[in-house]
Formats: structure tokens, C-alpha cells, sequence
């Protein structure tokens, strides 16, 4: 009974994918080391708790590196939610996830890519498996041709709904070498025309695969069973391009009929059906903070919607139904990630989680015991559960113990007023071994999106940095999405401009501190970080260095080439090329624009196949800095992504971000 | 290969037709279906007693798509032909063994595996292959006594405990935009016939020059000659030295003892003494580039001032007492003989030109010399795609046709061509070609395109050796006049022409092109409503510019175009010196010189833009980088003009797969079609 909503979860990939976050000294015997880069080979990822209805075991995907392949390897486990007991489930498989309990949980669904057949002409794609508890390896259900992107179980456990890719429309002339595809509004690194993804039905027994709908429109995320199992609802966009993403809205599919009705209104998706079948709930932007996600309740027609999350006010990450018809659902609040418990009428209460912040979904058992992955200061991901006890969560696993005994920097929140009287916070690091009355350098490590926020729980980014004698501030900017739907918002249309002011008003209360050596202050970030970085680098020239790295160095031509499109146009307003004011305003939040006057030393970093910050503005801010002479320098990660996703890349990431200030310091 | 930076076609890629044979009795209009029947003849070999010429064969496989290889040998007495090579992939580089008892050439082992250096005996017998090199070959050369080799081959790269595909993150400096691994550089090396006892000769980052990577051995065997850039970065090849490498020690002394001074590329006597040497006249490989003749000691004894053309391609003649030269001129490609004087003046003097009577052959420019002066090339004409001829040695000498490749054309009505020329508004003197439509009438009216060549530094000639030339068929066939303007920067009217195009480098050539239309119209041949714009790379910066420039064009197509000169210099392979150089010295980086590139970028001028626009690119071009057309397709799809983006996935700039080429000029052709009728 959970869920994920892709939209926020597509925002926070749009941030930094690094958890930038730092943690307080344990009080722990003095032989511990300091972090070293070496040492995060152990950490483990820990993914998609699902606890099952019964409340007494957790399925979880556990996530482990392979630095020989430069692969990982994901592993199926089931936790015992009372001893902690693991047993794997599912060995060895790259991108094994979604598992999900049968309404009975009697079984588990996931998805995983078979094996390379030898003899097979084509890559294989991921396929539905069906895992028995009584014992059993897992069975094949799909054999879908591109893969099956999302499911649901049928209430009565005895099928599936799920969604998958149609065969590209001109598929024969493709294969004939006549390749060419229309560009409309997709990212530059496309190579093909999106396909849609449409609406399946299968037996649990991988009978009757069914095809329910069709148009040049396409589906996305779970599907959800209305009451009566007649009908799906699901969340829809327009065409099958990325860019139509704000123009999703949930519909409901007749299986019988395939015939399709808009349920809601606006941009919704992500929904469910609550207990007792009377209600839809689903998430939606907020009509006055686009990058808010809020809450609704409405009837199963979608009528008498309500936002349940008015007075949380704050960006929901996923929902679990809870007893007596409370709902949970996580959010950033402050520099802390919280569960909060939201009543019927919507009244919200904090859920007593200690010194542990959420680092991904929830789930609950029918007796409102919730599993969530958590982070604490010094402690990477565990999972935990949560119990209606009112008691602390209880840790269950110790995947990443050998991470954690390591003396880590401590942390904690910093909070300053900007000139336009907001209350800003962000995570302070201190050294690993700081000794009081010593000054020490600063790195200032900005998050991206701009809709995430840094947190008091672990990052390995800052405690490596913490481990090598320097401070690290990560600021809460405006944009960020840890106070409320105004601070959200207060970045349009000055999305540069505006959280930069912020992040130095920031650093100016961090120097206030007495604590920073003035003389070596370095800025850093990816993505929006990254934007901000090369922004804060040409506007002020108290740094030492800089690692700007998948920086939005130009809005123009990241909005011509992004496969976020209807991402910048939202938090800067309407196309640069259609009137001279939006072009000045596109030019004027722009970093390239006043690359000229950077002084500071620059790393700057980049994939070669960013679909999302697209590379080409790496390399305009590059020429543009280089022109000015100061020393710049630019890596190259040859793969394709936002971020280097393999293990060997992300370590070496991490190792140059972290020696570009060792070098300079 | 410089000449033509920003231009569609290499002589590898090269798409012909022909006209119709006077004799063709009932023939059919051409079609892109039968242009798939067109053969490319290309790297003419000469045997050094001239009695044999060995060619590469290509011809398009639509089916699997690739583009077939072989070689064949023609006889140049009876002109008995006959292929060499069998089921051989990318088959290129033959060169005939010193005793021309072999040949030797570099292939594929499989597809897509870089190239192996193979010897094919000439008494028989299957090829032998000579290496095994990782990374491949790029070029090579027979050393004097026939039993070894020099070539170029590209470093391994280090050794990691990562897996095999794994490439590390690296720096990049004027690598394009779409690098995917760091610019590591080739290295000369010698091998034995036999494969055995390689040795590498050159040491450390200095590579051959991108693009024009040419090895020869001095007759003595002592050393090679080889054009170098400093780094391996393609971008570098504007700074090419030509230099003399010692076998034995690797020691290298560059010809041109000045060391701020470039080329780009050289021609060697047979007696190893005279150094022939392409020069950029204003000191940069992207304008034009005279010849110059040098000796052993540093000397530059002469220089081909007179001659005033870019040299496209440069041979000593057997005994060194000429120079021939290939340029454009006009609108033909022609060979000029120069006359090398015995001795040597320590003061450059002048060589004079004299133009080689061809007759209605095109030049090349692919061609060898054999010993006794017998010049093997490939030939065109306006009414015969490119075969292979021989031109005898001896004044007067009339060219022979040798190979009959593309026979088949015969059948087929094909359009004729002219020169035209005209006055540009500032009275520039600029010229042509015009291809009629096929069923032309005297006294009629047709619709005009434009197909505008890229370069901009190139010709458009009126043979038909170009994707170009293929497409004005296919647009004559569809009943349009197609005008091919050679505007200021073409290469075929001199440096002063050339250079003119500096530093307005799109409007220029923009009033060149407008000026050509109104010559057309008062012909009145030109039917005025249904007139349409289009070009490739250089070609596309044009259109892009002309529909920003003038309201009458009911259509557009314009293909990988330069639309926004700060990208350009920021992201594509050539890098910020291409930009500058045309730009006449302009920094993107500094006020002034922002506000020179935006005036001369056809982005700028989008809102004036209302013609129906096709935009065409592979996503994969590191010419001109594929962020332009998103620029400009989003800036005209937000002003709700009618426009379409079609791309081709695939890596380069202009689609070299036989389905892709032709995909390419579907989707050109088919825009007309659709909006001229």
C-alpha cells in the first residue's frame, strides 16, 4: 500500500543525485580513522523497503558495487522486522527492483532483466518475475518485447497490470536502415522518436497477456486497481516525450473496453486507491508552487478533491496508509527528513524519528508498523522500522557498520536571515578532528535541483571532505524544498540570481562563526549546485577554488536542449527567442554571461552524454573562463547520464571534486 | 581536405551521375533508385612503369547498408580490367610496392575493426597481412628497397586493472563536444614486410596533422617525412609543420626552420632533395594555401605566387623539374603544370603556371605519377561520372578514359549544366553552375533552387562528383532550375575572392547569393513565386542567413548548419580558430567581438525568418555541432513558423551510409516537392 511519485523523484535527480549531507561525531573511542575514499567501497545502497501486509517481514533490495565489472549487483533479501534476520531471496541481479507483496503475502512480483540469451540478437529487457514464499526459484510472468516500466498486483492476487513500451510506429523502416526520426521537443542526445508505453494485463501464471490501450499518448508510473478490478487508474501525458511531463494527469482505464476517462485536473499523477476502496489519493502540484507535490483526496470519480497536505505545506515524497485512516508521507523539512502523519481533516504530526532522517519511501503493514530506509549524522543508510508504539525507529540491518566506524566531522544546522526576511537554513561539517580556537578551510557543497534539500544525515561527499581538516556548508537556498511552498517559489523567475544571494548570506553567517580561514574558501556543486557554483565564481571572488560540475551555465540552451523542457520555462518564464525581455532575462540568470569575470581557479565537470544538463554548456563555460586566463581546467566523464552512474566513475567524481581542493588548500 | 572544413562530401563519400548519352534512345528520368547503381572510383595508383593503374572500387550495398570495397587493377594500354581484392572490408590506400611486384593497401579484418596494413602479391595469390595492431593503422608507406614499411598508428591506451571498455574520465582542452575518450596521439614506426621488427620513430604528443596525414620515405631510407601538430587534439591541425624524422634516432627537424610558421601538407622529389609544401598565404590552413619549394638546407627557393589558386592536390613530376597542381577554377577543377627551374636562388622566385588542356575533363583531384611522367586520375565530366583516366606525358597529350564504372547511366535523361555568372551589389564578379530542369523549354518558367556549398573555403563545379551533384539531378528531374553559386570564399577565383570573405563571413557571401537569384530572374527563366533556398554546413549557415534576409524564398532546407558562431567555436572539432579566422581576428570572449559573431550568426535574426524551414542533421556531427539546429529549432517553433527537424542518428557530418545519404536527400528533395509545386 505505497507508492513512489516519479515526479519527485525525477526532481530530485534533477539535484544532485549525491546525498550531500554530513553527520555529528559519534562519542566513540578515539582509535577511529578519518573517511577515506577507499573506504566507500563498502557502502552499500540500501533500496525499496516493502513491508509485507502482515507486518512481519521486509522485502528490500540491497545494492553492493562491483569495482572488477564496474558493475552492481542487486540482491532480493527478506528481513525478519523483529530480529533483523536476512535471508537473500533473489541473488545477483543487476538492476533487480519494484518488488512488491502479493495482496496475500504469500508472494513477491519484481522486476529484473533476464540473463543475455548467447544465441539472442537484442540486449533483453526487464521483465516481470513472480517469487513464491513456500519456496521456489522465481518464475518469468512478461515477455514483453521493450520491457515492462511499472505493475500492479490485481486484488485478488491472481494477475497484473502493467505498462510497456509499443514498438516504435516505424519500426520496418528502422530496421531497413532508414533511421530518421523528427526532433520536436526532445533531448539532444536522442537518437530515436519516443515510443509510448500502454496498458497490459496478465494471469499470475503468464497466461493472457492482453493489451488495453492504445494512442500516441503513453502511461506512466504504477497503475492502481479501482475497486471491483474493472478498471485502472493510472497517470497519463500527452505524447510520449519527457517534456510533456507537467501536462500528466491521471485517468481511468476500462479493461474491458480500453476506453479512457481524466479523472483529475491539472498536473496529478501517482495515484492510489485508500481503504475501504471510497477514496482516490494522489499527488498533484500545487497551483501556486509548481515544484510543491501536495496531497489529495478525492472520490473514486475524482470529484470533491481536497488537499490534504494545505496545512504541511511542505513537497510530499511518497504516502502510506496508516490505521484509523491517517496517512504518512515524507517530506524535507528544514535540514531534517521527516515522516508525518497526516489526520483526515489533514492536520499533520511529526512522527518521532530521533537522530534518523528518511532517505527514501516508506511502507506500512496493515497495522500501521512502517519500514524506511534511514541515515543518520555518522551513520549511512540502514533500514528501520517505525512501530505505533511512539517509541524511536528501530534499526533492523548493519549493511554499512564498517562505513560508519570511521570518526566522522560533526554536524549541524546553520540558520541566517536574508535581506528579504526569509529564514534560511543549511548543514554545517566540521573537521573531522577539529580542534576549537583553529581556523579551518571552508568547501561549500550546494545541492542541485533546485527542489532537494541538504540534510543532517550522511553524506559521504562531505565527510570525506570533513576527514581532510576542512569545514563543508551545504545551504538550503530558495528553490529548495524544506520550507513550504513561498520559499519554494521565491526563485521565480530569478532562479540563479536569487538562491545565490541566498548561499552567500549563508557563507557570510558561516565566516561570522569566527570558525573558517578566510584565506581558503572553496564553492562547489553539480547540476543547479553546479549553475550556482559558476554563478557565485563570476559574481564574488572570496574563493579559493571552485568544482562547478553539469552546470546550467546558459538557460537558453539548456531550454533548447534538456529533456526537461518544461522544467525552465516554469521557474524563468516563456521562450528566450519570443521577446526581447525573456531573452534579456534568460541572458541575465545565466552564468555564461559574466564568465568573464571569474578569477577563481575551476574544475570543471561534465558526462559526455548529459541528456539533462546537456554537455555543450560545460564546454561554452569552459572556452568562455579560459578566454578570461584564469586557470580552469575541464573532465570529461565518457559516459551518458546526469551523473556518472557506474562505480569506477562516481568514485573517480568524488576523488577529483575532493583533490581539486586538496590541490588549492 | 582542409579546404573544404565546412563542406558536405570527402572524395570518400562521393555520389555521381551523369548526362545522358546522346545515343539513349527513349530515356528515363533519374530517380534515387537508380543513383543507387552509382560506382566511386577513387585513389587512382599508377605502377611505377605506368603500364598499370590500381583503383578502389565503391559501391552502396542498400540492403545491409554498407558501402562495398575493392580494388581493381585496369590495364592502360588495352584497358583490360580486373578486380584484386575478394570480400575485403573498407578497402583503401593502395600503393604499389617499389619494384611494383606487390601492392600493398590497408583493410578491415571485420567490420568496424580498425584498419590492417595487407601486401597482395602481383603473381598471384591471397593478400598477406602485415600487422596487428591494436588501434589500427592510418597510413603508411613502402620503404625504397621494398622490405619494410613505415606507418602511422594511434597509442594504446594505459593499462588499468578496469575492465576492458572501461575508458576514465579525462581533460579535454579543444576536443569537441561529443568526445568520448582523450586525444592520444599516433606514432610513426617501421615494420618488416614480414610483420616483424616493428619500431617506433616518433616519441611524444607531436601527431600527425588531422586530416591530411601523408608518409613518405627519403629515397636514402635515412628518414620520413611527415606533417606534425604539436598535440594530438583535432583541432590542432592548424599548426602542421612538415618535418624530416631520422630512422635511426628519431630526431626530427622541421623543413621550415621557422617555428611560428604552419603547413598543411607536402609533395617530396624522387630525388628526396625538393620538398614541396602547402602555405597558408595569411598564415592559416583554413584560407588559402599557396605552394612553395624548398630544399634540403631550409632553403624556400620558390614560391607559386602566379598560380593564385588553393591548391586541392600537389605532385612532383618524375625528374622533379615540375610541379603539378590541382585547384579549382571557376567552375571546373583543373591541373596546372609548373615549371620547376634546375638550381636554386636562395630568394623565393616565382613559378609560373600553365594550365594542363583537359579538354571537357574535370581534374581529380586524386591522382599519381608513374616514372615516366604518366599522370593516373579521376576524371569527370558534365555529362560522365567519375571514372579513371591517364593523361600520357609530352605537351599535347590528350587525356584517356580507362574505366566505364558507371555505364549503366546511359539509360537515363540527365539535366544539363552551365555556367552562369553574375555581379554581386558591390561589384564582386561571382559565378555558377545551373542545372536546367530535364525537361526544359526555352521561353518557360520554372522554380529556382538554391543548393549552396559548404566550405565555405570550396567549388561548386559543374561536374557531378558531389552529394550535390546527385541531389541537382533529382531537383532537375522534379522540373526546378537549380542555381550552385560560387560566392566570395569559394576557391575558385583566387585569394583576393577567397579572402574577401573575411570578415563577414555570412553576410558576404549572403549579398553574393541574393545577387545570383536577381541575375536568374532577369533571364526570365525563373518562375518568381516558387523559389527555394538550401545547403549543408557552410551551405546551411547560407539558407539559414537568406531566409533571414529576404521574404520571396517559398522554402527552405538547411542541413548541419553553422547558425550561431559562438558554438561553432566552442564545440565542434575545428574549434575557435575556424571562427576567428573567418571572423577576422573576433574573440567571442570580448564585447566587440561577441557583438561580430552574433552579426554574422543567422540566430540572431530568427524572428525575421518566415519560410517554411526544414532542418536537417546526424546527431552525431562534430563538424557542426547538432546544438545549433536545437537552437534554432526551438527559437522558430517558438515564434509558431512553420519548421521540421529531421535527424539522422548516426556519427559525422553529412551520413556516409549508403541508406542515409540517400535518406538525407529524400528528405531535401521531398521539401521541395512539397512546397514548389
Amino acid at each position: 500500500m505505497m507508492r513512489h511519485d516519479k515526479r519527485r523523484r525525477r526532481i530530485a535527480a534533477l539535484a544532485a543525485l549525491l546525498a550531500l549531507t554530513a553527520a555529528p561525531a559519534l562519542a566513540i573511542p578515539p582509535p577511529l580513522q578519518p573517511l577515506q575514499e577507499s573506504d566507500l567501497r563498502k557502502l552499500v545502497t540500501l533500496l525499496d523497503p516493502r513491508i509485507a501486509p502482515d507486518g512481519k517481514r521486509i522485502a528490500l533490495i540491497v545494492r553492493r558495487p562491483d569495482f572488477e565489472k564496474n558493475t552492481y549487483a542487486n540482491e532480493l533479501v527478506l528481513v525478519d522486522a523483529r530480529t533483523g534476520a536476512a535471508r537473500t531471496l533473489v541473488r545477483e541481479r543487476e538492476d533487480a527492483g519494484s518488488a512488491k507483496w502479493s495482496p496475500g503475502g504469500d508472494r513477491i512480483a519484481f522486476v529484473a532483466t533476464p540473463p543475455k540469451d548467447p544465441g539472442a540478437k537484442t540486449e533483453p529487457s526487464p521483465q516481470l518475475y513472480v517469487l513464491r514464499l513456500d519456496g521456489g526459484e522465481p518464475a518469468r510472468i512478461t515477455d514483453a518485447k521493450h520491457g515492462v516500466d511499472a505493475f500492479a498486483w490485481r486484488p485478488d492476487g491472481r494477475g497484473f497490470a502493467y505498462l510497456a513500451r509499443d514498438d516504435a510506429p516505424d519500426d520496418k523502416r528502422i530496421k531497413a536502415h532508414d533511421d530518421w526520426f523528427e526532433i520536436t521537443d526532445n533531448a539532444w542526445t536522442s537518437r530515436s522518436a519516443p515510443v509510448p508505453a500502454h496498458l497490459w494485463t496478465i494471469g499470475a501464471d503468464g497466461k493472457h497477456a492482453h493489451r488495453v490501450t492504445h494512442g500516441t499518448w503513453s502511461l506512466a508510473g504504477d497503475p492502481v486497481f479501482a475497486p471491483g478490478a474493472r478498471a485502472v487508474y493510472v497517470a497519463r501525458t500527452p505524447s510520449a516525450s519527457t517534456n510533456h511531463y507537467r501536462a500528466r494527469g491521471i485517468v481511468l482505464v476500462d479493461l474491458a473496453t480500453g476506453s479512457v476517462r481524466n479523472v483529475t485536473h491539472g498536473s496529478t499523477d501517482g495515484p492510489d486507491v485508500a481503504p475501504g476502496g471510497k477514496h482516490l489519493v494522489y499527488t498533484g502540484e500545487n497551483p501556486q508552487a509548481f515544484s510543491q507535490s501536495e496531497l489529495f483526496v478525492s472520490d473514486l470519480d475524482g470529484s470533491h478533491a481536497r488537499d490534504l497536505t494545505a496545512r504541511l505545506d511542505r513537497n510530499v515524497q511518497f504516502d502510506a496508509f496508516a490505521p484509523h485512516d491517517r496517512i504518512v508521507v515524507g517530506a524535507n523539512d528544514g535540514t531534517r527528513a521527516r515522516l508525518f502523519a497526516l489526520a483526515p481533516d489533514g492536520t499533520p504530526r511529526a512522527l518521532p524519528l530521533g537522530d534518523v532522517d528518511l532517505a527514501g519511501g516508506a511502507t506500512a503493514a496493515r497495522d500501521g508498523t512502517l519500514a524506511f530506509v534511514g541515515i543518520t549524522p555518522a551513520h549511512p543508510p540502514e533500514l528501520y522500522v517505525l512501530r505505533e508504539n511512539g517509541h524511536a525507529p528501530q534499526r533492523l540491518t548493519h549493511y554499512n557498520d564498517a562505513v560508519a566506524a570511521h570518526a566522522m566531522g560533526r554536524t549541524r544546522t546553520i540558520t541566517w536571515r536574508s535581506t528579504d526576511g526569509y529564514t534560511a537554513d543549511g548543514v554545517l561539517t566540521a573537521p573531522a578532528n577539529a580542534v576549537a580556537a583553529r581556523k579551518y578551510p571552508l568547501v561549500v557543497l550546494i545541492h542541485g535541483g533546485p527542489t532537494a534539500t541538504s540534510l543532517e544525515g550522511f553524506s559521504s561527499l562531505a565527510q570525506l571532505m570533513a576527514a581532510r581538516g576542512w569545514y563543508v556548508f551545504q545551504p538550503n537556498y530558495r528553490g529548495s524544498d524544506n520550507l513550504g511552498r513561498r520559499w519554494a517559489q521565491a526563485t521565480v523567475p530569478h532562479i540563479t540570481s536569487a538562491p545565490a544571494r541566498d548561499v552567500l548570506d549563508g557563507v557570510d553567517a558561516v565566516q561570522k562563526l569566527g570558525i573558517v580561514d578566510a584565506s581558503r574558501i572553496g564553492v562547489s556543486g553539480w547540476s543547479e549546485g553546479g549553475l550556482l557554483t559558476s554563478w557565485l565564481i563570476a559574481r564574488d571572488h572570496r574563493w579559493r577554488a571552485a568544482m562547478s560540475g553539469a552546470a546550467v551555465n546558459d538557460w537558453t540552451g539548456y531550454a533548447d536542449m534538456t529533456d526537461a523542457q518544461d522544467f525552465s520555462p516554469s521557474f524563468i518564464g516563456a521562450s528566450p527567442y519570443t521577446s526581447e525581455k525573456q531573452r534579456a532575462l534568460y541572458d541575465a540568470e545565466s552564468p555564461l554571461t559574466y564568465a568573464a569575470g571569474v578569477k577563481t581557479p575551476t574544475l570543471i565537470m561534465t558526462d559526455a552524454g548529459d541528456q539533462r544538463v546537456p554537455t555543450p554548456l560545460a564546454y561554452e563555460f569552459y572556452h568562455a573562463v579560459r578566454a578570461t586566463g584564469t586557470p580552469v581546467e575541464m573532465v570529461v566523464f565518457p559516459v551518458n547520464g546526469h551523473n556518472p552512474s557506474d562505480p569506477l566513475h562516481r568514485e573517480d567524481r568524488t576523488h577529483r571534486w575532493v583533490d581539486w581542493f586538496a590541490r588549492h588548500f | 581536405m582542409l579546404h573544404r572544413v565546412l563542406a558536405v562530401v570527402s572524395a570518400a563519400a562521393v555520389l555521381v551521375a551523369g548526362t545522358a548519352r546522346a545515343s539513349a534512345a527513349d530515356p528515363k528520368p533519374l530517380t534515387y533508385e537508380a543513383l543507387r547503381g552509382l560506382v566511386s572510383v577513387r585513389e587512382p595508383q599508377i605502377s611505377p612503369d605506368g603500364t598499370r593503374v590500381v583503383y578502389v572500387r565503391s559501391a552502396g550495398d542498400y540492403k545491409a547498408n554498407q558501402n562495398d570495397t575493392e580494388l581493381v587493377i585496369v590495364d592502360v594500354a588495352s584497358g583490360a580490367r580486373r578486380v584484386l581484392t575478394r570480400d575485403r572490408i573498407a578497402v583503401h590506400s593502395p600503393r604499389w610496392s617499389p619494384a611494383g611486384d606487390r601492392v600493398a593497401y590497408l583493410a578491415s579484418p571485420a567490420r568496424a575493426k580498425p584498419a590492417q596494413l595487407y601486401v597482395l602479391p602481383m603473381s598471384g595469390g591471397d593478400s598477406e597481412k602485415v600487422t596487428e595492431v591494436k588501434r589500427g593503422i592510418s597510413s603508411f608507406a613502402w620503404r625504397p628497397d621494398g622490405a619494410a614499411f613505415a606507418y602511422f598508428a594511434a597509442d594504446d591506451p594505459p593499462k588499468t586493472k578496469a575492465p576492458e571498455d572501461y575508458v576514465a574520465a579525462f581533460p579535454v582542452t579543444d576536443e569537441h563536444f561529443l568526445t568520448r575518450e582523450p586525444s592520444r596521439p599516433e606514432h610513426a614506426w617501421t615494420v618488416g614486410t614480414d610483420g616483424k621488427g616493428a619500431k617506433q620513430i616518433t616519441k611524444g604528443d607531436a601527431a600527425p596533422a588531422a586530416g591530411g596525414a601523408d608518409l613518405r620515405w627519403l629515397p636514402d631510407a635515412s628518414a620520413l617525412v611527415m606533417t606534425l601538430q604539436p598535440r594530438a587534439v583535432f583541432a590542432d591541425l592548424t599548426k602542421g609543420r612538415t618535418t624530416i624524422v631520422d630512422v635511426a634516432t628519431g630526431a626530427a627537424r622541421p623543413v621550415r626552420p621557422d617555428a611560428t610558421r604552419y603547413d598543411g601538407g607536402f609533395a617530396l622529389a624522387r630525388d628526396g632533395k625538393r620538398i614541396a609544401l602547402s602555405v597558408p598565404r595569411h598564415g592559416t590552413v583554413y584560407l588559402q594555401k599557396d605552394l612553395e619549394v624548398w630544399d634540403a638546407a631550409g632553403n624556400a627557393i620558390w614560391r607559386a605566387a602566379s598560380l593564385d589558386r588553393n591548391v586541392h592536390w600537389f605532385e612532383f613530376a618524375p625528374n622533379g623539374d615540375g610541379l603539378y597542381a590541382a585547384t579549382a577554377d571557376g567552375v571546373r577543377n583543373v591541373l596546372w603544370r609548373l615549371t620547376v627551374p634546375a638550381g636554386a636562388g636562395h630568394v623565393p622566385a616565382d613559378l609560373i603556371p600553365k594550365r594542363v588542356d583537359l579538354g571537357e575533363v574535370d581534374f581529380g583531384p586524386d591522382a599519381t605519377v608513374a616514372h615516366d611522367g604518366t599522370l593516373a586520375f579521376v576524371g569527370q565530366r558534365r555529362d560522365d561520372p567519375n571514372e579513371i583516366y591517364v593523361l600520357p606525358p609530352g605537351a599535347g597529350a590528350a587525356p584517356r578514359k580507362l574505366t566505364n564504372e558507371n555505364a549503366f547511366l546511359a539509360g537515363y535523361t540527365v539535366a544539363k549544366r552551365d555556367r552562369v555568372d553574375w555581379t554581386s551589389d558591390d561589384g564582386t564578379p561571382v559565378n555558377g553552375v545551373l542545372t536546367y530542369p530535364t525537361d526544359y523549354q526555352a521561353g518557360k518558367k520554372y522554380p529556382l533552387v538554391l543548393v549552396i556549398h559548404g566550405g565555405p573555403v570550396s567549388t561548386s563545379t559543374w561536374s557531378f562528383g558531389t552529394v550535390e551533384g546527385a541531389l541537382c539531378q533529382i531537383l532537375a528531374a522534379h522540373g526546378n532550375l537549380v542555381l550552385q553559386p560560387n560566392y566570395r570564399g569559394s576557391d575558385n577565383g583566387g585569394d583576393a575572392f577567397l579572402n574577401a570573405i573575411v570578415p563577414h563571413v555570412t553576410s558576404g557571401p549572403g549579398r553574393d547569393n541574393l545577387a545570383g537569384v536577381a541575375a536568374l530572374e532577369k533571364l526570365g527563366i525563373v518562375d518568381e513565386s516558387r523559389i527555394g533556398v538550401s545547403g549543408w554546413s557552410g551551405g546551411g549557415l547560407q539558407t539559414a542567413w537568406l531566409v533571414g534576409h529576404a521574404s520571396y524564398w517559398r522554402a527552405a532546407v538547411a542541413g548541419a548548419g553553422v547558425y550561431d558562431w559562438r558554438q561553432q567555436a566552442v564545440l565542434a572539432d575545428i574549434n575557435e580558430q575556424f571562427a576567428t579566422d573567418f571572423l577576422g581576428g573576433a574573440s567571442p570572449w570580448t564585447k566587440e567581438g561577441r557583438a561580430e559573431f552574433a552579426a554574422e550568426s543567422p540566430i540572431t535574426y530568427a524572428a525575421a525568418m518566415r519560410t517554411p524551414l526544414l532542418i536537417l542533421s546526424d546527431t552525431g556531427d562534430q563538424r557542426v555541432p547538432i546544438a545549433q539546429s536545437y537552437a534554432l529549432y526551438h527559437a522558430l517553433r517558438d515564434l509558431h513558423r512553420t519548421v521540421k527537424f529531421v535527424a539522422f542518428p548516426r556519427a559525422g557530418h553529412f551520413p556516409s551510409d549508403p541508406v542515409g545519404r540517400e535518406t538525407a536527400l529524400r528528405q531535401w528533395s521531398d521539401w521541395f516537392e512539397r512546397w514548389l509545386k
